[in-house]
């Protein structure tokens, strides 16, 4: 019995520094990044004292940035080219995702796969002949340029995730309401959308994340400072030939806040979400 | 008149279906579509500068890339990367899962921390760790320096040999949680009765896992090596950021040699066949894997 239960104080031991092990790998190099950013450039480059803490905090990094780089144009564009590829992404697939659950008509289960096919499409192969379009258009260095790049994966991504949602959504509840007098449209907003708003969530989530992120795309798709976003726009500030360390880390800090935030709202949504598309 | 009723009210939802659904039809095809047909094109073209026109050369490029040394040297980086980043991953993503399939605690303050590097950007995960790494600067040297005593700085980015190992390193840091999320999603759906039997049996924790856990895990395994296989072979930002490919060409990868082809020697169509020749692989490995897989299941 008392061997039994010294395992069971071994196997919590373990499991606990296992936790513990994997937090801090996780966590450490984005503290290592926020405490950086609060150092003065003298303790940052040599660190006689203390290795991790700031001796002092200042924010001489943070003023740098916002005041001697074009990082807030870099955050506008991020910024616009998300929401405009949201305003984009979320209705056409919420109505495709209900019709392809809904309705039969001819080519749905094709279409259907080929949604999946076209998720799977590497930018690699891509990016070339998305930058030959958006050259004939006259897109090429513009947020519109890049919204139409960033709708080609988060549009049938979006579609191919709420499929799943709206499959969950029994059609009963729907023809109900109809025979209750309710048009379908008026079905649609009013009884089933509500029902899947951990999917609308989870390919919002998507979405920002993927906008906020993606770099190939807008390596190439822009060329002038004023366009670029922040992942461009961060990748050239290590490309220069000294790299103001302190100054990186507080744009660092400053692009993930905002990550950050919107995952700690939506964690759990996101998981169902997460779920719901490995079981679809 | 009833027949005729029901008739045009079914004609008319196929109408409202496919009304529906046309507006993605349209932007699909604009935005993925009519480009990946492009770009399969672009690979038959001999693409002169910075334009999208020249003669149509059949193979040629094909034949060019495969006989060019640059190419087969990143196609072997290619697969090194992916292989090593995939199996750090499900080898990390499967003990965290495991970590946090067990109740504590803190568990779900744990389990949102554990995903922070999945959710940060890819260049972000590139600028911490050049700055962890760094030669004189960074973290790990400095410790590894003060309390292991090790005399010379380690160049992790800059030694021929140890440059894709640090690559693989941080692939594997910024994309384990993925994995983890996949496992403990299915982990939390095993049946707790399963565990009792073996309880009463008496059976160590090792025969457990093997006889229990890890054959209830065998259909999101698949998947999750699929997916993450797919993603990793393919991966262009952190490999092409971090490294740039070098030293000389010991971390080039076939993305990375696509970009430069294209838009540093404006060799567009070549550019375009390594990336259909990528494909192709790619949709081949998967192909073999997916049958072995299936065939594995019939015999069994």
């Amino acid at each position: 019995m008392r061997s039994y239960r010294r395992r069971k104080a071994v196997r919590k031991t373990l499991m606990w520094a296992g936790v513990v092990f994997f937090v801090i790998v996780s966590i450490f190099p984005l503290v290592e990044a926020l405490l950086s950013s609060l150092k003065p450039p003298s303790q940052l480059f040599s660190r006689s004292s203390s290795i991790f803490l700031p001796s002092s905090v200042t924010l001489l990094h943070y003023r740098e940035l916002l005041g001697g780089t074009r990082f807030l144009t870099y955050y506008f564009n991020t910024t616009v080219v998300t929401f405009f590829t949201l305003a984009l992404v979320i209705p056409i697939s919420a109505l495709a995702a209900y019709s392809l659950t809904r309705f039969e008509f001819p080519g749905r289960d094709l279409y259907r796969r080929l949604i999946l096919f076209t998720y799977m499409l590497p930018p690699i192969l891509l990016f070339l002949p998305l930058h030959a379009v958006l050259t004939r258009l006259g897109l090429v260095n513009s947020r519109a340029g890049l919204i139409f790049a960033y709708t080609s994966f988060c549009l049938p991504f979006g579609m191919w995730l709420l499929r799943a949602f709206f499959v969950g959504v029994p059609v009963s509840l729907e023809e109900a309401a109809m025979v209750d007098g309710a048009t379908r449209l008026s079905a649609f907003f009013r009884i089933v959308l509500p029902q899947v708003v951990s999917g609308v969530v989870a390919v919002s989530v998507f979405v920002c994340v993927v906008c906020w992120n993606e770099y190939l795309y807008a390596l190439v798709l822009t060329s002038s400072a004023e366009m670029k976003t922040l992942p461009v726009g961060l990748a050239t500030f290590i490309r220069m030939y000294t790299i103001d360390w302190g100054m990186v880390m507080a744009s660092v800090v400053l692009t993930s806040a905002p990550l950050v935030v919107l995952y700690m709202f939506v964690q759990r949504h996101l998981l169902k979400g997460f779920a719901g598309a490995v079981k679809g | 008149m009833a027949v005729e009723k029901t008739l045009s009210r079914k004609q008319k939802e196929v109408l409202y279906g496919i009304l529906l659904v046309l507006p993605s039809v349209v932007v699909i095809g604009a935005t993925a579509a009519y480009p990946l047909a492009k770009g399969i094109s672009f690979s038959f073209y001999k693409l002169a500068g910075f334009t999208y026109e020249g003669p149509f050369v059949g193979f040629a490029n094909y034949t060019r890339v495969i006989g060019n040394s640059l190419f087969v040297e990143s196609f072997r980086n290619n697969l090194v990367w992916a292989f090593g980043t995939l199996a750090g991953q499900i080898l990390v993503g499967l003990v965290t899962a495991l970590l946090l399939n067990r109740s504590f605690r803190g568990r779900s303050v744990a389990q949102g921390l554990i995903l922070f590097p999945y959710i940060i950007p890819g260049i972000v995960a590139v600028i911490v760790w050049r700055w962890l790494l760094h030669d004189q600067y960074g973290v790990i040297n400095l410790v590894l320096k003060r309390w292991i005593g090790l005399e010379e700085s380690i160049h992790w980015f800059a030694t021929p040999s140890l440059a894709m190992a640090s690559l693989i390193l941080v692939g594997i840091w910024k994309f384990f949680p993925f994995v983890t999320i996949c496992f403990l999603a299915r982990l939390q759906t095993v049946p707790p009765q399963l565990y009792d039997a073996a309880k009463v049996d008496g059976a160590s924790a090792w025969k457990e896992f093997w006889h229990i856990t890890l054959p209830q895990l065998r259909e999101v395994f698949f998947v999750v090596v699929l997916l993450r296989g797919i993603f990793m072979y393919i991966k262009f930002d952190i490999p092409w950021l971090l490294t740039g490919g070098g030293p000389g060409t010991s971390t080039y990868t076939l993305p990375i040699m696509s970009y430069v082809e294209a838009f540093q020697q404006m060799r567009r169509g070549t550019s375009a066949a390594i990336a259909c020749v990528l494909f192709v692989t790619l949709v081949g490995v998967a192909l073999v894997y997916f049958l072995a897989f299936e065939r594995r299941e019939v015999v069994e």
